[in-house]
């Protein structure tokens, strides 16, 4: 999961995109370290464990759970991976673009 | 004055109907208070009894010291004579009632099995109709035999009129629907919405989080975070401790992904 992450972020970074990491790993000083390990360098949330804020207020129930959003904001997809993610994506940014 | 205080309160004539039991004397209220005071007196000790070894264990050094913590067992099963003791005392009065759900929390906590299933089997024989049965609803799998939990909830469910129990009810139905049915059907959004509606300020009858809290949180999903709804905004901390809102990347295709590296 991580380094097709790491590679659609890198392939799109001239675009309007952006991939926002909730982690519940732990700490700040807990994800520093594996977000240096794993070479992840797009923005996170630190929640401190999977009974943090927002992975409650959003009844996450299991990991990983996805949600793509549109440039207005509205979900539009939930749970997709690998090449259906990523196609979605690529969706969504040639419709933000055309408008 | 000792058997004064078996007689429950209120009596159920034979007919049916309720008959009050002759005005007790002040001594009687006394011991009543009395009682109430000990149950009280125990509550308060039990959370700082809590309280102190949370405390223990936050500030143990390291795991070991942690295992070490948590191999005592902790204070509860210290009250368990207490309670029973209390129950005793104040038989067929709710602070009776109140000291068996004690009782059967702490036995279910501790794996005290046989105290749980004895404050169990008393609270069905002497409270039925007392509030203090939801927490019967709640516990009775876990502290019944096999073949009389289907019984007893039943018992409860038809002579029992009291809210915290119409609560329990409608929460385990909520759950007995979600088992079978899953989450996406009427039935299940109509319960949650009763239960935030009718049982909004109540609360579980173990932990403090109330029926109004529970609700909301389920519903909240239901209604928001579903695909064609604008993502609800939310405000986070990165891991250099930069404050950072979902609305900042408003004019991106954003995903959101809740992960952990495990």
């Amino acid at each position: 999961m991580i380094p097709h992450e790491r590679a659609l972020v890198e392939r799109l970074k001239n675009e309007p995109f952006a991939l926002l990491g909730i982690n519940s790993d732990g700490d700040a000083k807990k994800v520093r370290e594996i977000l240096e390990k794993r070479k992840i360098t797009w923005r996170q949330a630190i929640e401190g464990s999977t009974s943090g804020p927002l992975p409650t207020k959003w009844g996450v129930k299991s990991w990983p759970t996805i949600y793509v959003l549109d440039a207005k904001g509205v979900i539009r997809h939930k749970d997709l991976k690998g090449e259906a993610l990523e196609n979605a994506i690529v969706k969504l940014i040639a419709e933000a673009k055309a408008k | 004055m000792l058997v004064l205080g078996l007689l429950p309160a209120v009596a159920l004539a034979q007919d049916g109907t309720e008959k009050k039991e002759p005005q007790a004397p002040a001594k009687e209220s006394v011991g009543q208070d009395a009682h109430a005071k000990k149950l009280a007196d125990i509550d308060k000790r039990l959370g700082e009894a809590r309280k102190k070894f949370e405390e223990r264990f936050a500030a143990a050094a390291n795991n070991e010291e942690r295992k070490k913590i948590q191999a005592e067992g902790g204070p509860d099963k210290a009250f368990i004579g207490e309670y029973q003791a209390l129950a005793r005392d104040a038989k067929g009065t709710e602070v009776g009632a109140k000291a068996l759900s004690q009782v059967l929390v702490l036995g279910v906590m501790v794996a005290d099995a046989a105290s749980a299933k004895a404050a169990a089997k008393t609270l069905m024989a002497e409270h039925l109709e007392s509030p203090e049965m939801a927490l019967m609803v709640f516990a009775a799998p876990q502290v019944l035999g096999k073949g009389e939990v289907a019984q007893a909830l039943e018992s409860i469910r038809s002579n029992n009129k009291t809210k915290p129990v119409a609560a329990a009810f409608v929460f385990m139905d909520l759950q007995a629907l979600t088992r079978t049915k899953g989450e996406d059907t009427p039935e299940l959004r109509a319960l949650y919405q009763r239960l935030a509606k009718e049982f909004r300020d109540m609360r579980f009858p173990v932990g403090e989080q109330t029926y109004g809290e529970f609700a909301d949180a389920w519903l909240f999903v239901k209604e928001n975070l579903v695909v064609g709804k604008v993502a609800p905004g939310f405000e986070a901390v990165d891991e250099n401790g930069v404050k950072w809102k979902l609305e900042d990347y408003r004019g991106k295709v954003v995903v959101i992904d809740f992960w952990g590296d495990w």
